[in-house]
């Protein structure tokens, strides 16, 4: 049976625009299930972003507790927040953030590097694997200059769940990729879910993509509405 | 609305960036124009230093050991209606002198006293300045630096020893010793201006002289010199000064006399009563030349009269008697040089007759003090009768110290009477004075007292009774005919041009201070250009839309380059402004803290607006083209990528496949350098600084260019990889902006290592053999000759020295004639440096100083004896200098040559056949001392000594020596101080690079600061993402930090082994050794700084929260 693995009670957000405090979430409770894969809509500047950084401990809110697997994290200073992030949570952004410098291999083990020293070779095995599983395991010592966008966001997602975390939370990650690849990607974060057991929590603008999740959270006001889909869409 | 509203809008709008390219051209152009302010300060004071050495002079007569006849001075001027039009002459008096103010609180060797006439001096200076300045009876003046030298007040007693020249050379045998020098006791009466003459000096060097002023009558006097000058001046203030002197040079022809050279005819005879006319000189011998001319006037009777120590045979002994060498009439003419005549006195004395054989011994004529006694034997021919010809007492000449004296007993010969002068002696000295006792053919006189002043000590010429007068005015007029005044050191010098050429025509400052803010300029200009190419950047989008508006590439730039023409412009207004500061800065760091620099020249301040014009029109240019090469390549770009991409450099994304060859160029400039390398070990040691600088250069150039090639290479995953390794390879990023901060690095590292390399330690290995002290412990000089040998006993106690506290002592003497000081401490460019005889042999033995550099460069002629043999006559005479003077001072290199004018006014040249390496010898020629002989007979005794002391006793020799010897002006002083003095020069030049390039670097760790704060501003969403990611806000930083500290080691690494390879010739010298230690120290500094700079710019740039981070994306 699923339990909750993230939760907000209560949870207050508000962000100052010029000289003007704007709220973006009032007083919301918002509950996570291990396993389960989320899509978060809304219009611009509902506060999406908002709500996924709050759930990634990227931020913190003004009032209420984010509970991670029963943990308030809000209570955490910087140096456990940043462990929990590295152990626990991967993040997909909708700019790849690929370190231009690095190959692919190496970009995918840098939340491996976060302590310091070197990535340990099971971690290596593990990157290969993935990056096999997302296709692009033949461009292993390639830069991310020479990447398609689709790849470069795959080598992303594979970055993102290098450290086995507990879910993946994805941040508009087909917003600045063509249909094509856009599908792609919202059909392996997907597959991952289900492979993976990850549980995935992804802000986007598409209906399309939002329309194959089994959940959907709307943000609008400050206030979280689910709406609640009999059978998701598949590609 | 036109370009110029956008220009006017773009000001505005990007002030930021526009105010960084305004302050890097205003840096720019004040270090441009102060540089070359700091050039003309230089030039303009010795410029004004040489005019008032000079006294306005354009030509003059300077002799130091022969006097002419004051009225020389009138009489060119004053004869043939005005032939030199506004040319004034004045004739004064100087010698060399020491002073001491009479309570002893104060004194100063070495200065010059000048004997003139107030009334005279100021007629040729035209009476402009003191009025006031007349020196009469017991009243001295003094030039301001030895007035402040002597804490001089008015009426204050100064007590003046003065060298008084004597007839003889004090090296001749027959010279009074204890009458070199005169003391006076003169009251102080005021100062004499430079303006007015006061600063006198013929030598070039920006060190003002030491000069005090008497008048010329009391001098004269004091020096017995009455009636005589030995400086003649003629100031010219028209145009035309070849002209000048050639008119000069044309009136001293018809005006000179006789006794202007010293010489004299009187009237004589050739026994009775034959009359005669004498050539005689005041000298004692006759120059060759007159002797000569005068030998071929028709009738000459040549005559050499000189003392014999003692003429004996059969253990009798006539001692000390007068000998006449000479033909007929004095001998008969069939007389062989194996013969002698005696006078019957002295056939008495000895009982020899004809056919008995006579021994005579003699001194050698110029040995001085060491009293070389010959012997020869002759064989009576006859004895003669002390009547007629040989009753003659005007043969013996005026030997000072012999000929005015009533009895033997008041002899001052200059050497011990050894032999026992009888009551018989005495009565004939009372008698017939110096009457010859013998007679010789003048061949055999020749061969035992010929010697370096002359042959003849008279010529006389029969005339007819009743017209001797016309007969010495008939020779007077064949003499003056036949003769040049210049060989008899009468002939003019030009003085105003070379004073100014040498002035002009040494170190350029400007150049040097250009030189040494090279580091900054270009460090200002890497500025301008970082802060240019970040605003290009941040301007890619307002570029892009115009260029998609259909604006000209060509009209795109001008807009660019007239906005930065509109900011450089006031930049370089302001940078000229701030240049004067800055020149003045350096002025006053060189009046102060580098005075080690200009040898403690008191510098004057003057920039022109012609050196403001070129520095700012220079870095305005310089700027423009930096700007024009950066937009040139931007607005290359299509609109499309301007407006998508920006103006971030490309990211390497494979392998670019360069050709071989331009892959090769790295490596094949390094290799270059490196075969230079091999190369300055075939070539001489003068040659291979400068291999080994480029050598360096090209290694600098090679690895740099091969680590910006490096960056393009993508890199590839080795083994697992780790946060740090990671973070190193960052610097690939920004390619251009990695590799101008590693530049800026390795050129500081470059300069930090060559620089101290070359650093100077006086003190290090002085008391080697090869080092620059040669090993010795003391330098020593006089202001008049040491005749004594301070090796021997008899010296020591001719001086009254302490022999317990001059023990161990043993002293190499120089023979000295002054000239251009060559050194370092001279900023004017030496023409005729200072020259020093030396016995080679007693540098030889003791392998004494480095030879760097030899005619042959074979390291076997790197031996004095073999570098300077004994000359001949007429030849081109050889010599060593350091190699510092050589190089810098005379701007010379081995197997040049040194043009001089000997003794007599004939030129010869010297042949530098050696270098040597940073020593105590620098700023003279070092030549033989048998060859200083030749050139320069009358320079007596010695004035410069290099001595062997034991280290414990140092202090008391120098004490003692200069206690005893301190009526000669006798200075001594370790030799670690005065080669300290010289490496202050260089040393303060290294510091002065160091410090304007610290200034540099300060800018270059600016510009590391802004690279950094930039990197990471470009890159603060990637750190978001980082710190999303779980990294901390630490290990971010951290790995910012490792970054850009592996950009920090790969340039201070390349400019240090470049370095290392510029200044391998400093590390393999014998020289001191490199201080290591303060090197590393410099480096580490450097490391810290720009490590320091690098947190400081990751502080600032790696903050703030991630949310805000990834927002920014």
């Amino acid at each position: 049976m699923p339990v909750s693995l993230l939760e907000l009670q209560r949870v207050s957000k508000s962000y100052l625009s010029g000289d003007v405090q704007v709220p973006v979430l009032k007083e919301a409770d918002f509950q996570i299930l291990t396993g389960t894969a989320t899509a978060i809509v809304g219009p611009s500047g509902s506060g999406k972003s908002t709500l996924l950084n709050l759930l990634g401990t990227l931020d913190k809110p003004d009032s209420g507790s984010v509970l991670l697997s029963g943990q308030d994290v809000t209570r955490l200073d910087e140096r456990a927040l940043a462990a929990v992030r590295n152990r626990e949570i991967g993040f997909v952004f909708q700019a790849h953030h690929l370190l231009p410098h690095c190959t692919v291999l190496e970009n995918v083990l840098m939340p491996a590097l976060a302590g310091g020293g070197h990535a340990a070779s099971t971690t290596v095995d593990r990157a290969k694997t993935l990056l096999k599983r997302v296709g692009i395991d033949h461009r292993l010592e390639h830069l991310p200059g020479r990447l398609s966008g689709g790849e470069r966001q795959r080598v992303a997602v594979v970055r993102a769940l290098i450290n086995s975390p507990k879910i993946l939370l994805a941040d508009e990650p087909t917003g600045a990729l063509d249909r094509t690849s856009a599908n792609e990607i919202g059909t392996l974060l997907l597959d991952l879910n289900r492979e993976q057991q990850v549980t995935l929590v992804v802000v986007t603008h598409s209906q399309e993509l939002a329309s194959r999740f089994e959940r959907v959270v709307e943000v609008n006001n400050g206030r979280l509405t689910e709406q609640l889909r009999k059978s998701p869409t598949r590609p | 609305m036109n370009a110029w509203t956008l220009v006017r809008r773009s000001l505005v709008f990007h002030w930021r960036s526009h105010l960084g390219l305004l302050l890097g051209t205003a840096i720019a152009s004040a270090v441009l124009c102060g540089a070359l302010a700091v050039g003309s300060s230089v030039r303009e004071t010795l410029l004004a230093r040489a005019r008032h050495r000079t006294v306005g002079s354009v030509a003059a007569i300077q002799q130091t050991d022969r006097f002419f006849r004051q009225d020389l001075a009138t009489r060119l001027t004053g004869t043939n209606g005005g032939a030199l039009g506004e040319v004034r002459t004045v004739a004064v008096l100087g010698l060399p002198a020491t002073v001491r103010r009479q309570d002893n609180q104060a004194s100063a060797n070495r200065i010059q006293i000048i004997g003139v006439r107030g009334l005279e001096w100021h007629q040729y200076l035209r009476h402009i300045g003191q009025a006031d300045f007349n020196p009469v009876g017991q009243q001295i003046w003094f030039n301001r630096a030895l007035a402040a030298r002597l804490n001089a007040k008015l009426g204050d007693t100064f007590i003046v020893r003065i060298h008084k020249p004597t007839a003889l050379s004090q090296d001749a045998v027959i010279v009074p010793r204890n009458e070199g020098s005169v003391a006076l006791r003169l009251s102080f009466a005021g100062i004499l201006n430079p303006e007015t003459g006061g600063d006198i000096s013929f030598q070039a060097g920006q060190s003002t002289a030491l000069n005090a002023f008497v008048n010329l009558d009391e001098l004269a006097k004091a020096a017995q010199l009455e009636g005589r000058a030995n400086w003649l001046l003629a100031s010219d203030p028209s145009p035309g000064r070849d002209a000048t002197l050639a008119r000069l040079e044309s009136q001293l022809h018809q005006v000179w006399q006789l006794d202007d050279a010293e010489l004299s005819l009187r009237t004589s005879k050739l026994g009775d009563p034959q009359p005669a006319v004498e050539l005689s000189s005041r000298r004692i011998f006759l120059d060759r030349e007159v002797a000569a001319i005068g030998f071929r006037i028709s009738g000459a009777v040549p005559i050499l009269t000189y003392l014999a120590n003692g003429i004996g045979t059969q253990g009798r002994l006539a001692p000390y008697s007068m000998v006449t060498a000479a033909g007929a009439p004095y001998t008969p003419i069939d007389l062989h040089d194996d013969e002698i005549v005696l006078n019957d006195w002295l056939s008495t004395d000895l009982g020899a007759k004809a056919g008995d054989s006579v021994e005579l011994a003699y001194y050698q004529v110029d040995a001085g003090s060491q009293l070389l006694e010959r012997t020869n034997r002759f064989r009576v021919r006859s004895v003669v009768p002390m009547t007629g010809l040989y009753g003659d007492k005007t043969l013996m000449p005026e030997f000072p110290g012999l000929a005015k004296a009533e009895s033997t007993h008041d002899w001052d010969a200059g050497f011990e009477l050894v032999h026992t002068i009888r009551d018989k002696d005495e009565a004939y000295w009372k008698k017939w004075r110096g009457t010859p006792k013998a007679f010789i053919t003048l061949n055999a006189g020749s061969n035992l007292w010929a010697n370096r002043f002359g042959n003849l000590t008279a010529i006389r010429w029969p005339a007819n009774t009743g017209s001797v007068t016309n007969r010495v005015n008939e020779i007077r007029n064949e003499l003056r005919k036949q003769l040049t005044p210049s060989v008899l050191g009468l002939s003019f010098q030009p003085t105003g041009d070379p004073a100014i050429a040498s002035a002009t025509g040494g170190q350029d400052f400007g150049q040097l201070f250009l030189g040494f803010s090279f580091f900054l300029i270009l460090s200002a200009l890497a500025l301008v250009s970082l802060l240019f190419r970040l605003a290009l950047i941040n301007r890619a989008d307002e570029l892009g839309i115009l260029l998609a508006t259909g604006w000209p590439i060509r009209r795109l730039r001008g807009l660019i380059l007239r906005e930065t023409l509109v900011v450089a412009l006031p930049g370089v207004v302001l940078g000229a402004l701030a240049g004067i500061l800055y020149g003045q800065g350096i002025i006053i760091a060189l009046n102060t803290i580098w005075r080690g620099a200009v040898a403690g020249t008191g510098l004057e301040f003057h920039a022109s607006v012609l050196d403001l014009a070129i520095g700012a029109v220079s870095s305005l240019a310089i700027v423009i083209l930096t700007v024009w090469f950066l937009i040139r390549g931007a607005a290359k770009r299509p609109a499309r990528e301007l407006l998508n991409e920006g103006l971030r450099e490309s990211l390497p994304t494979h392998l670019r496949p360069l050709q071989t060859w331009r892959r090769a160029l790295p490596a094949v400039v390094s290799v270059l350098g490196l075969l230079m390398l091999a190369a300055s070990f075939a070539v001489s040691e003068s040659e291979r600084p400068g291999l080994c600088f480029g050598a360096g250069f090209f290694l600098l150039i090679g690895l740099l260019w091969g680590f910006r090639q490096r960056m393009a290479k993508v890199p590839k995953s080795e083994g697992i990889p780790s946060f740090a390794s990671l973070a190193a390879r960052a610097p690939i990023r920004n390619p251009s902006r990695s590799m101008t901060t590693a530049g800026l690095l390795a050129s500081a590292a470059f300069m930090v290592v060559a620089i101290g390399a070359n650093k100077l330690d006086a003190t290090r290995n002085a008391t080697q053999r090869n080092s620059g002290t040669g090993g010795f412990a003391l330098w020593a000089e006089s202001a008049l000759p040491v005749i004594q040998d301070l090796n021997i006993t008899k010296g020591l106690d001719f001086y009254t020295l302490d022999h317990s506290k001059v023990g161990g002592m043993n002293v190499v003497p120089m023979k000295v004639r002054e000239g251009d000081e060559a050194s370092c401490l001279n900023l004017n460019r030496a023409l005729r440096p200072r020259i020093l005889g030396v016995n080679p042999q007693l540098l030889a033995q003791r392998h004494a100083f480095t030879l760097t550099d030899t005619l042959s460069g074979e390291p076997e002629s790197r031996d004095w004896a073999k570098l300077l043999p004994p000359g001949k006559a007429g030849a081109t005479v050889r010599g060593v200098v350091d190699a510092n003077s050589l190089e810098w001072s005379l701007h010379k290199k081995v197997g040049d040559t040194i043009d001089y004018v000997d003794e007599s006014g004939r030129p010869f040249q010297v042949l530098v056949v050696g270098a040597i390496a940073n020593s105590i010898l620098q700023g003279s020629v070092v030549i033989a001392e048998s060859d200083f002989i030749q050139r320069f007979p009358n320079e007596s005794g010695y004035r410069t000594f290099l001595i062997d002391a034991p280290a414990a006793q140092q202090q008391s020799i120098a004490a003692e020596l200069t206690r005893g010897l301190s009526d000669l002006g006798f200075e001594a002083l370790p030799t670690t101080t005065r080669l300290a003095a010289f490496n202050a020069v260089e040393n303060t030049y290294l510091n002065t690079f160091q410090i304007l390039g610290g200034l540099g670097l300060l800018l270059g760790s600016a510009g590391l600061g802004i690279v950094v704060m930039r990197n990471v501003a470009e890159r603060r969403s990637e750190f978001g993402v980082l710190r999303a990611l779980g990294f901390q806000l630490g290990a971010i930083r951290r790995m910012v930090l490792i970054e850009h500290a592996a950009l920090l080691v790969i340039g201070l690494g390349i400019g240090a082994v470049s370095a290392l390879i510029a200044v391998l010739p400093a590390l393999l010298s014998p020289g001191p050794e490199t201080d290591w230690l303060s090197l590393v120290i410099t480096m580490v500094a450097i490391l810290i700084c720009g490590l320091a700079c690098t947190w400081f710019g990751t502080r600032i740039a790696v903050t703030g929260q991630v949310t805000e981070a990834l927002r920014g994306e």
